[in-house]
């Protein structure tokens, strides 16, 4: 029956989308009321509702696939911006980011296995510090789960709002900057939601920190995987 | 409508790039790091690159929607190792923070230590940059 209206998938997921930032602003931007989150959320509700498979959602929203490509190439603007704010700070961004990546990606693999938990999960693990788009990206060249590297991008963003914040204070990191380039890089696009509640030079921070780990990540995390035997 | 027909082309001939050269690495990324230096050397973001990327960046958590909705597939056969995933991502984010936040302290320490006035005069270049 929906096959008959092509633009049908693409209307629902406009309007949940629309819907879901209205509910998201209404309640006080809870982060556990993200907007893309519910979104997910409420459109797994519908199709299951409406037996709609999934593959025939996935095909009439296709091009919003191709607009992921470009949306990536556009953040070069925000890094080239944040750069003047981060100054002669950029060696101890770039150094921190390029050490603590190589770590981060490394010790995610590591916890995988300590766990026991199956190959694939393991390695979408791997990508979990890093911006969805690109961590959708290397899953890509990698042969990986799209939807277990959503999963694993979700369930570190969405507790690091709250997480590493409190970590933060426990360490006793009061630099504004340190505090929004260590969300930038442990929790990125949730981080820096959370920075931005902090200052604008957190945020500056954290998302040099995110786009940095983000490029740096597609060529380390297919080599630290393929040295994993994965 | 500049902006977009810039950043299209460029996403575009990053993809092809990568392809034709053979590396393994987004087309996407490489395009991204050619427009930042693009920047970089020029000095200035065009107000139509501004305006588009502002736009596609507004509405990058919608595209991503598709493909989040494709975990709808891993919920047909529930799998209790979801869970422990789940448990493994935190514990990996906890130490992933501790981890950063020490990188951090010995960096710092590391750069004032050695590079005193390299810090100085790439303060005062990118300072140069900021006043054009």
């Amino acid at each position: 029956m929906t096959d008959n209206y092509p633009l049908l998938m693409i209307l629902l997921t406009l309007a949940v989308f629309l819907f879901s930032e209205k509910v998201f602003v209404r309640f006080g931007k809870l982060p556990i009321l993200n907007p893309i989150l519910l979104t997910i959320v409420l459109l797994i509700l519908l199709l299951s509702i409406f037996e709609i498979p999934y593959i025939q959602y996935k095909e009439g929203t296709e091009v919003f696939n191709y607009l992921i490509g470009p949306a990536i190439v556009a953040l070069a603007v925000p890094l080239y911006q944040n750069l003047k704010q981060v100054k002669s700070n950029f060696p101890l961004v770039l150094i921190t980011t390029l050490i603590t990546g190589v770590i981060i990606f490394a010790s995610s693999l590591w916890i995988g296995t300590l766990f026991e938990l199956p190959e694939a999960m393991t390695q979408a693990l791997s990508s979990k510090s890093i911006t969805l788009p690109i961590a959708l990206e290397i899953a890509q060249i990698t042969d990986g789960s799209f939807a277990l590297v959503v999963i694993a991008v979700f369930s570190t963003g969405l507790p690091g709002v709250i997480i590493v914040p409190f970590l933060l204070k426990f360490l006793q990191v009061k630099d504004e900057a340190i505090q929004g380039l260590v969300l930038g890089i442990t929790a990125h696009a949730f981080g820096i939601a959370r920075a931005l509640a902090i200052s604008p030079l957190a945020a500056a921070f954290a998302t040099m920190g995110m786009v940095i780990m983000g490029c740096f990540a597609v060529v380390a995390v297919p080599i630290i995987l393929s040295l994993g035997g994965f | 409508m500049q902006g977009y027909v810039f950043i299209f082309a460029l996403f575009i001939l990053g993809e092809f790039f990568t392809k034709q050269v053979g590396i393994n690495i987004p087309g996407s990324i490489v395009a991204m790091l050619v427009l930042f230096t693009f920047f970089y050397f020029t000095k200035k973001v065009e107000n139509s690159i501004e305006k588009s990327s502002k736009t596609l960046l507004k509405y990058l958590p919608l595209f991503l929607v598709p493909i989040g909705v494709g975990i709808k597939e891993l919920f047909v056969t529930f799998d209790s190792k979801l869970l422990a995933m789940l448990a493994a991502s935190i514990l990996s984010l906890i130490i992933a923070v501790v981890i950063t936040v020490f990188t951090i302290w010995i960096v710092k320490s590391f750069l004032t230590k050695v590079g005193k006035k390299e810090i100085l005069d790439n303060n005062t270049s990118l300072e140069k940059i900021n006043d054009r």
